[in-house]
């Protein structure tokens, strides 16, 4: 079924949105002091770039 | 930057990435597969906000502050009003109940009923959105109406008194029906201060909610009355209206004064931008702020709404019997001389049939004395408007009848 407007338009903004996110966390990973932080930190980038996979996948 | 910093900012990215852009995505997603995904996701995005926020908030570096005593008194007024009109509702289920500025009142309006709403002189019109008196990225934005409305749908005039709302499909109940012929209302509201509306998320937003839709509100004093039933306001993505609605009224006659001779802003915010929508191309529907005199001549009482598809029934095809009309609103008359009252709104896309350029018996007399005659306003999409909207309807916005004052050559206005 092809996408629709609202949804092409929302996958975009996601994927964009994700991505963003995921740059972000890789630059924190190396910044933050507290280990806990970037233990969490880098779980985040794990879900970050599986979220950009599933919207991605929409756009195939 | 500090870790807090760090945190801060990871906590932003989560919340601005959930609320404006998965939580409405769900709900405008029509491929169930889709919906699965953007669900998942914001999910799981709620989780690891959660996270942060507990990192965070361990540390003190989030700290929530407890709800003061005032406000939790007000809530409990709120949710106790809030009970007594809904058991007003249940109660006056089928007595041709009407609603009218959040209350629900029984007004049985069969009949030669009349309504005068008195002047105001401050600001009328209502905040809404999330922030300070926000709503949220509710969904529940949902044919909201309120603000600035004294009388209208009072149950006067029409075949079915009114219903205003934004349901995606409508099935209205029984009670709606009313028996009405003549109906006569009266308007005055003279507001000297803002009786627009601010609507959009940022300082008093919507947030990411794609779910205003259909939200009518603020200083439409009298609208929608003169017709054969009542009228119906709605921002239905489909428009389904029950047969009952086929109304056989003879006269309706409206004065409407609201928006003239204010002094400030009777306006409306309305758009993205500093005062914006945010994301969501869902700010469907809305119609608000300063509209004082359209959709009323026609046989059909008047639809205004946005919807992304209209399909409306055939009855609306105009044979309307002279609904004298007189309007002063801040945006003047928006479409006049249709045959089958109007329709305003912002439609991403609009495929008026063509009985809209149709032969009705006239919608005079009508004078439009819009600050810019502006008829039509859109913000987004492709409008097709059909060919009575430019022209000869342009001249008439302004200067129907001879009557008007407006600027005709600001037929359409696209933002």
């Amino acid at each position: 079924m092809p996408l629709t407007q609202l949804e092409t338009w929302y996958l975009n903004e996601a994927i964009k949105g994700e991505t963003l996110l995921c740059q972000k966390l890789a630059a924190y990973a190396n910044q933050v002091q507290d280990e806990t932080l970037r233990g969490l930190i880098q779980n985040l980038q794990k879900t970050c770039l599986r979220h950009v996979e599933i919207l991605a996948s929409y756009a195939e | 930057m500090s870790d807090k910093d760090i945190a801060m900012d990871i906590l932003t990215s989560k919340k601005h990435l959930a609320n404006y852009y998965y939580a409405p995505a769900i709900l405008e997603s029509s491929q169930e597969s889709i919906r699965s995904a953007f669900q998942r996701v914001h999910s799981e995005a709620q989780e690891e906000a959660k996270e942060i926020f507990n990192y965070l908030n361990m540390r003190g570096w989030y700290n929530v502050r407890q709800a003061d005593e005032q406000s939790v008194n007000e809530l409990r007024n709120t949710a106790m009003q809030s009970r007594q009109a809904i058991q007003g509702l249940s109660q006056g289920m089928g007595q041709g109940t009407s609603m009218s500025g959040g209350n629900f009142g029984q007004t049985t309006g069969m009949g030669f009923g009349s309504t005068l709403s008195g002047s105001q002189s401050h600001w009328t019109g209502t905040q809404y959105g999330e922030g300070q008196t926000g709503m949220g990225p509710s969904s529940l934005s949902q044919g909201v109406s309120y603000g600035g409305q004294p009388s209208h749908m009072m149950g006067q005039s029409g075949m079915s008194g009114g219903y205003q709302g934004v349901p995606q499909q409508v099935n209205l109940p029984s009670w709606t029906r009313g028996t009405g012929l003549q109906g006569q209302q009266m308007s005055a509201q003279s507001g000297q201060h803002w009786t627009g509306t601010q609507y959009g998320e940022g300082q008093t937003g919507m947030g990411p909610s794609s779910l205003s839709q259909g939200v009518s509100y603020g200083g439409q004093p009298s609208f929608m009355t003169g017709g054969g039933f009542g009228g119906y306001q709605a921002v239905p993505q489909q428009v389904s209206l029950p047969s009952w609605t086929r109304g056989a009224g003879t006269q309706g006659q409206q004065l409407s004064n609201q928006g003239f001779s204010s002094q400030g802003w009777t306006g409306t915010q309305y758009g993205e931008g500093s005062s914006g929508m945010g994301p969501s191309s869902l700010s469907q529907g809305m119609s608000f702020g300063g509209q004082s005199a359209l959709a009323h001549s026609g046989f059909s009482g008047g639809y205004q709404g946005v919807p992304q598809q209209v399909n409306l029934p055939s009855w609306t095809r105009g044979t309307g019997i002279s609904g004298g009309q007189q309007g002063f609103g801040n945006q003047g008359s928006s479409v006049f001389g249709a045959p089958s009252g109007g329709y305003q709104g912002i439609p991403q896309q609009i495929n008026l049939p063509s009985w809209t350029q149709g032969a009705g018996i006239q919608g005079s007399p009508q004078g439009g004395f819009g600050g810019q005659g502006t008829y039509f306003q859109s913000t987004s999409g492709e409008v097709n408007l059909p060919s009575w909207a430019y022209g000869t309807v342009s001249q008439s916005g302004g200067q129907g009848g001879g009557m008007g004052f407006g600027n005709p050559g600001a037929g359409r206005q696209s933002q």
